[in-house]
């Protein structure tokens, strides 16, 4: 479930939202384009006409460029991101874990970026995407996340800047693990290191203010040595120049 | 909003309902056709690309075949009769008037086909249909509609045989009249009348008895003069041929 407190900030930030950095980044997205390609492959879905996608969190619908080949249902807690969605998405409004009006095993693609770190139960979301998504269909997420443990404890305290009740980052282990509990026959992952400058774009996106801007700063000046070196920080004034993983994964159901 | 028993009803029968002789009339749907055509010309929905359309009461999704240009959304309050849909369609198990999960104001093209007599406010249903067609979009219906409020009687009783909790039929004018209550700018209609032996068809496609069948050839010869002529009823046997007059309404939303 994605906190009440969170669709509210998501609501407040929509129209600026897209600044962030990794949003419309060609590298990412392309990367994660491809993925989507070689799954649809795997599974002979690239040869299929009139398939359906299910978007759990589409948001703003960025993405949808990606996706025309299919139609595509968009799901997000927030109208006001729904609101800044392309034309050609079926917008519905709701929580991703609870969605008893969608047929099940209907969906011959089922998709996230960057929601289950918002949820607080991430296993309900994925548990819905497993009963949405059709047999011999596929599940398909992109996720900025932690590779060790110790490491999600910065992510964390950042998005509670502007963000309070966001729960903790997640590793690239625990939502594979989440994705086997939920039922899936066989899970691939890859791990995509994505390096950028991302601080004053996520600032403009959410809105922040210029005591926010310098807690962060001062955050990852004292971050412990290990996150900064595996993350191979450098502070460039007002910039953090950072790299962060992805995670980009796909799980069969059968 | 469909009764209960309405909905058990189309559940108990979905594996035969595609048998009824207007289902996949080529006749009446290449009509239908044509008018969905004729309302995307006149609003310029035929030049846009991404476009999406949500199908109320979608049944067994016989016309999807004549929508795939769309991405369509689908809703039925009948799993049975959604399992039946072809690939392609995002289905939705919901009553047609309560869909507060779907963003308003986004589809293109809201379509119905003989879905408000089995309404019991069919008002609301049109309300829902003003409400999800975005503004520049169209709502459109075919509809079987007596045009005389003597008509009305006949058709009813007949469907009461198999589904007693059966509304009453309604006029061309009086589902007209909904459309331009719910807040439609301009409301265009055009008559159609589609001739065909129907009756066994819909006694295997109702499942029904041969007890049922022998009361519909005794409602239709009994049946007043006024209607026969007008419906030009001929009865052959053990079977009925007759013309019906169907409405075909689009409705523009400004």
């Amino acid at each position: 479930m994605v906190e009440s407190q969170t669709l509210a900030h998501f609501n407040d930030i929509a129209a600026t939202w897209e600044h962030k950095g990794w949003v419309h980044s060609q590298t990412l997205n392309s990367h994660i384009d491809a993925f989507i390609r070689a799954s649809e492959k795997k599974i002979h879905l690239h040869s299929k006409q009139h398939k359906t996608g299910l978007y759990f969190g589409i948001g703003t619908g960025v993405l949808f460029d990606y996706l025309h080949r299919y139609a595509i249902a968009g799901i997000d807690g927030s109208a006001e991101m729904l609101g800044q969605c392309p034309e050609g998405v079926i917008q519905i409004l709701s929580q991703v874990e609870n969605l008893p009006f969608l047929m099940d095993e209907q969906f011959n693609l089922t998709f996230a970026r960057n929601l289950l770190k918002h949820c607080h139960e991430p296993e309900r979301a994925i548990e819905q995407m497993f009963l949405k998504t059709k047999r011999d269909g596929v599940a398909v997420v992109a996720e900025s996340v932690a590779l060790h443990p110790d490491d999600t404890d910065i992510p964390t305290q950042l998005v509670r800047m502007t963000d309070p009740t966001h729960p903790r980052f997640l590793t690239h282990a625990e939502i594979t693990q989440l994705f086997y509990d939920a039922g899936f026959a066989n899970v691939e992952i890859e791990v995509m290191p994505y390096r950028s400058k991302w601080l004053t774009k996520w600032i403009q996106a959410e809105q922040a203010r210029r005591n926010v801007h310098q807690g962060v700063l001062s955050m990852y000046r004292t971050a412990p040595e290990d996150f900064i070196r595996r993350h191979d920080v450098i502070i460039q004034g007002d910039e953090i120049l950072s790299t962060v993983p992805w995670l980009l994964l796909r799980a069969y159901k059968s | 909003m469909l009764t209960k028993e309405t909905t058990r009803h189309f559940s108990a029968i979905a594996d035969t309902w595609g048998q009824k002789e207007w289902v996949n009339s080529v006749g009446l749907n290449s009509q239908i056709d044509d008018f969905i055509r004729e309302t995307e010309a006149k609003i310029g929905l035929d030049e846009i690309e991404d476009k999406i359309s949500l199908y109320f009461g979608i049944g067994t999704g016989v016309l999807f075949k004549y929508l795939r240009r769309y991405s369509v959304v689908g809703i039925d309050a009948s799993a049975q009769m959604l399992g039946h849909c072809p690939r392609g369609v995002v289905q939705i198990l919901s009553n047609v008037n309560d869909l507060p999960f779907l963003m308003d104001n986004q589809f293109d093209l809201t379509f119905a086909r003989n879905l408000l007599k089995h309404c019991f406010e069919p008002e609301l249903a049109v309300e829902e249909m003003y409400r999800k067609t975005r503004k520049g979009g169209s709502a459109v219906i075919a509809e079987l509609a007596p045009l005389y409020a003597s008509d009305t009687d006949v058709p009813t009783r007949m469907v009461r045989t198999t589904d007693p909790s059966h509304p009453r039929f309604l006029t061309q004018d009086e589902i007209t009249d909904m459309f331009i209550k719910a807040g439609f700018s301009h409301v265009e209609t055009k008559a159609i009348f589609h001739r065909g032996r129907w009756l066994s068809k819909w006694i295997k496609a109702e499942q029904a008895t041969p007890e049922i069948r022998d009361h519909i050839l005794e409602l239709f010869r009994t049946a007043p003069e006024g209607f026969k002529r007008r419906s030009n009823v001929i009865i052959q046997g053990d079977e009925i041929l007759s013309t019906a007059p169907w409405l075909l309404l689009r409705a523009y939303k400004s």
